[in-house]
């Protein structure tokens, strides 16, 4: 109910997205001079980069105020942020912003050489294996463990100790 | 077409940078919780789930090699933003093995639980 409510929210907000794409695209379609095609050209592409500016900041914009919610961006299911997913995150922001760098210097699209992606495959390949350990102990423990059983009635030397 | 380029670059670093700074700033504001980040689950019968939160030395070996990874990384493409910057055979095995170890770590402590109770 909550997410049909966002959405309608959001529905004013595309209509002027839109709205605002189309006046600057018929802006520059008839106010820029040359040739047809390339004013055709240059519509289209002015257009699309302000949608796209636009859906972006829309959803920044989101982000920040607490409409989209990221609070729960690296936590667990049991509760508490995971390691996996934090490193999985510092990767790819560190390897995002990289290439944007590296694009705004030499104007092309770089070589990606294969030991940046054996970086952000070996960080997807933790948070994955990391998620299937979980899942695979957590399902282990409810076949294992008849409710209503006590499994060990020793429950008073039970103390505190490291997991590695 | 100039203008059209400069544009592109401004859009990029404006949502780019914003996405960026949002995160991090709710990882320091608390919006993000980062409660926990080094406690790792561990199977004990004694506990009424099955299992119990214990400081993690693998999660924490793990999180200093990232850290310290990303950043080197970070600052060889500011010093050469020209390309991508080449990782040497040992870095790649140093997070390879921080993270084989972590997962090996995080998978007796699931599975098998502590080694007390294993001995008991």
């Amino acid at each position: 109910m909550a997410n049909q409510d966002n959405g309608k929210g959001f529905l004013p907000i595309f209509l002027v997205m839109v709205i605002v794409t189309l006046a600057i695209a018929f802006s520059v379609a008839i106010w820029v001079p040359g040739e047809p095609t390339l004013k055709l050209r240059l519509a289209i592409t002015y257009g699309l980069l302000i949608l796209i500016f636009l859906f972006g900041f829309v959803i920044l914009a989101a982000i920040a105020s607490g409409k989209i919610d990221i609070t729960e961006l690296l936590e667990e299911e049991t509760g508490g942020a995971s390691t996996s997913r934090f490193q999985l995150l510092i990767f790819t922001f560190v390897i995002g912003l990289s290439f944007v760098l590296i694009v705004a210097c030499n104007c092309k699209f770089p070589d990606v050489p294969t030991n940046v992606l054996a970086l952000l495959g070996i960080s997807a390949s933790t948070y994955g294996v990391s998620k299937g350990i979980q899942a695979g102990a957590k399902n282990g423990s409810s076949d294992t463990k008849p409710s209503g059983t006590a499994i060990n009635d020793g429950a008073s030397t039970g103390l505190p100790g490291r997991t590695i | 077409m100039r203008f059209l380029v400069t544009m592109a670059y401004w859009e990029v670093v404006v949502l780019v940078g914003g996405l960026f700074g949002i995160v991090f700033w709710k990882l320091f504001t608390g919006g993000i919780p980062l409660k926990g980040l080094l406690d790792g689950d561990v199977r004990d019968p004694n506990s009424a789930d099955g299992f119990s939160t214990q400081a993690s030395v693998g999660r924490t070996q793990s999180l200093t090699v990232t850290l310290f990874l990303a950043l080197w990384y970070l600052l060889q493409v500011i010093h050469n933003p020209r390309e991508f910057p080449r990782l040497s055979d040992t870095l790649m095995g140093a997070l390879a093995g921080s993270q084989a170890l972590y997962l090996a770590g995080k998978a007796g402590a699931m599975f098998l639980g502590r080694l007390r109770n294993l001995l008991k």
